[in-house]
């Protein structure tokens, strides 16, 4: 069966929004790019290298991460960790996630039981 | 470092400012360096550069915004700035074009007065775009905040009493008439031209024009005024202005104009013997002509104008129930 391009598009959009909060959740402990990117991979949550690099620098530039080079081993790394700001900002974001998904829990719980 | 990855970093980092460049490189080199696992194979390495997509898209990601001329919160502004700064521009040079021509030392005829005039309209069009453009985008550019006003529900509430694109049946039916009088007098100057003339006592009367060389022309000023009275009648059957229609109205109205003034610019029409009584000679009459031409058309473009005005700028009366277009 072919997937229906509409849903995909707003499943992507579903995603979209809620990165941010996936990668911030993240980010208590310092993580480079890649391996963050596994971290999140191996949580079954499906983020693209070309999307998280860019995100990381912009929450970087918005003060919600701050970052530092790790030039002990071979490869200098860029680290990211949150800020206090962000941390901050974490926990308001996960309330009003956790506020959302139970008023749309609530709302699919109706249309079960229509 | 495989040369592939130097390339592809490379060709990212151009689209970022300048200061960014370094640092996005260095962490992009080492991200992908993680990803490559220690094997870097061409193969492995190709595979990693696909998934990461095209430098571009991802030097947009790392801008973190899009990049536009004119950005769509200005774009209606600027189109309505376009239509008007180009209706304004076209009818102005225009009118400068015809009225230098038609005041030129040497005649030109009427095939050489239109394509000049149509040249010099389409470079004033061109530089209107060109700096209306510009503008706009210097405007998009520093982010210039072009909501003139706060909306509110006072801005709603005149809306309501916004003028429509209906047209009054009075100027219809007015122009109907006025087009009926001017055919009958079209007639009566037919078989009669000699009928405007002057009057002397005790000498016969002169007359202003030779009557066997005016009379083709008359037939075409007929056949015009018939176009014009077809396109009222055309209007008061509509009640409500279109786009369509009114290229209809401005073809005759211009048609009109141009018949005036080509009848009224063959100079052999007029008879000397009037010309040698009222004003001497034939250069001041051409120049008493030409200004009485230059007039109408200032008029008639004036006219042109508000009835463009009217249509592009106006709502269309809601009658079909349906919610207005714009």
């Amino acid at each position: 069966m072919k997937e229906d391009p509409i849903l995909t598009n707003l499943i992507t959009e579903l995603k979209r929004g809620t990165l941010t909060l996936c990668v911030l959740s993240q980010l208590t402990e310092p993580q480079y790019g890649y391996s963050l990117l596994q971290v999140l991979c191996d949580k079954q949550i499906a983020i693209e290298a070309n999307t998280l690099y860019p995100l990381l620098r912009r929450l970087e530039s918005q003060g919600l991460l701050q970052s530092s080079w790790d030039t002990s081993e071979a490869r200098p790394r860029k680290f990211y960790a949150l800020s206090d700001k962000g941390r901050s900002l974490l926990s308001d974001l996960a309330a009003a996630w956790r506020e959302q998904t139970s008023q749309i829990a609530t709302l699919l719980e109706e249309e079960s039981h229509a | 470092m495989h040369d592939l990855i130097v390339r592809y970093v490379e060709e990212t980092v151009r689209h970022l400012p300048v200061k960014e460049r370094e640092d996005v490189a260095l962490e992009l080199e080492a991200n992908i360096q993680d990803m490559l696992a220690g094997d870097d194979s061409t193969g492995k390495i190709e595979e990693t550069l696909l998934a990461l997509g095209s430098p571009a898209t991802l030097a947009r990601q790392y801008r973190g915004k899009e990049r536009y001329l004119i950005g769509p919160e200005t774009f209606d502004l600027y189109l309505m700035v376009l239509k008007i700064v180009s209706l304004v521009v076209a009818l102005v040079t225009m009118v400068i074009t015809f009225v230098s021509l038609f005041f030129a030392s040497e005649p030109t005829s009427i095939g050489v007065m239109i394509s000049k005039v149509l040249a010099s309209v389409f470079s004033g069009l061109s530089g209107a775009f060109l700096w209306v453009t510009i503008t706009f985008a210097i405007m998009s550019y520093y982010q210039v905040n072009t909501e003139l006003e706060e909306w509110n529900l006072k801005a709603l509430h005149s809306l309501e009493q916004a003028p429509t694109r209906r047209i009054k049946k009075s100027d219809s039916i007015g122009d109907m008439v006025g087009l009926s009088i001017f055919f009958v007098l079209l007639i009566v100057l037919y078989s009669r031209s000699d009928l405007i003339a002057i009057y002397r006592k005790g000498a016969g009367p002169i007359p202003l024009f030779v009557s066997s060389a005016l009379k083709p022309y008359i037939i075409g000023w007929m056949i015009t005024t018939i176009l014009t009275f077809c396109v009222a009648v055309i209007k008061f059957a509509k009640k409500v202005w279109s786009t369509q229609l009114f290229v209809i109205s401005a073809a005759a109205d211009l048609l009109g104009l141009c018949y005036f003034i080509f009848l009224s610019t063959r100079w052999h029409i007029y008879n000397p013997d009037f010309l040698a009584f009222f004003s001497g000679n034939i250069n001041q009459w051409q120049i008493i002509v030409k200004a009485a031409c230059v007039v109408l058309l200032i008029l008639t473009l004036i006219s042109l104008g508000d009835d463009a005005y009217t249509v592009f700028r106006r709502t269309r009366p809601n009658e079909s129930g349906k919610a207005p277009v714009r």
